[in-house]
């Protein structure tokens, strides 16, 4: 990692690299949403951490949107949660919500989504 | 600036320095020239191998579901890519001009669209107008 003083040219802490996945997991399942519209299911994304992960999984918009009630609640897959990063906030049989416990992570969530004013 | 037409593509294409505009069919044949162009523009600022393997991949991806949207709304057009190099980052965008996922066919847009998600440090998708571009963000220093 670089010691410069600008955030931009240090390689992104591991913790901040998670955030960054989750973050761009929920912009693709957003822009899936928008795609879809509200007539049918939608094959969503897992917004977890997990750098190696590319599952999907069907939802309705709906159930998505319950999921999308504040900026800091994340859809990911049931065994996805990351311990270190991740608190479980529901459990559903297809899917589980988590939220994010670090104040870093928390405000790079809010600052990413487009529906916090 | 030199002309970067790639073997085998019919397109239109330029770089500079810092700066990559590449032009080609939305068809099948233009992913790897897509890829070509992308990684070897990525190695050329200095990013690490993982870096433009990662580039490469998410080019490939965002170029492959363009060509996708573009057969699924019987567009014959083209795919536009950009790329540029400014501020500790690498900033690539690949814009196609078709109806837009989610008319008509999901099978495997998500999929490829998660592989984007866990390549880049940033990605946004506007849908604005007619098509999609795809906005992905790489570190310079990875």
């Amino acid at each position: 990692m670089s010691s410069s003083g600008d955030p931009a040219k240090q390689e992104p802490s591991w913790k901040q690299r998670i955030t960054n996945a989750e973050i761009n997991g929920r912009r693709v399942n957003e822009a899936i949403e928008r795609g879809e519209g509200n007539s049918r299911p939608a094959v969503f994304v897992c917004e977890c951490g997990h750098l190696g992960c590319s599952s999907t999984l069907e939802l309705e918009i709906a159930e998505y949107e319950g999921v999308r009630t504040n900026f800091d609640r994340f859809l990911v897959l049931p065994g996805h949660e990351i311990e270190a990063v991740d608190r479980v906030v529901e459990r559903h049989p297809e899917y589980l919500v988590v939220i994010k416990p670090d104040e870093e992570a928390r405000k790079s969530a809010r600052e990413a989504d487009e529906r916090t004013p | 600036m030199a002309a970067a037409q790639p073997p085998g593509a019919a397109g239109a294409g330029c770089r500079e320095d810092s700066r990559l505009n590449l032009t080609l069919p939305a068809e099948p044949a233009s992913v790897p020239a897509f890829r070509r162009q992308a990684s070897q523009f990525a190695a050329e600022q200095g990013v690490g191998q993982d870096v433009v393997a990662d580039v490469a991949l998410a080019v490939s991806e965002a170029v492959t579901n363009a060509v996708k949207y573009a057969k699924v709304s019987g567009a014959k057009g083209v795919v536009e890519l950009s790329a540029a190099a400014s501020d500790g980052w690498l900033e690539v965008k690949v814009r196609d001009h078709g109806e837009g996922f989610g008319k008509g066919s999901s099978d495997g847009l998500g999929l490829g669209l998660a592989i984007i998600a866990r390549l880049c440090s940033d990605l946004k998708i506007i849908q604005e107008g007619d098509g999609t571009e795809v906005q992905m963000r790489f570190p310079l220093s990875g």
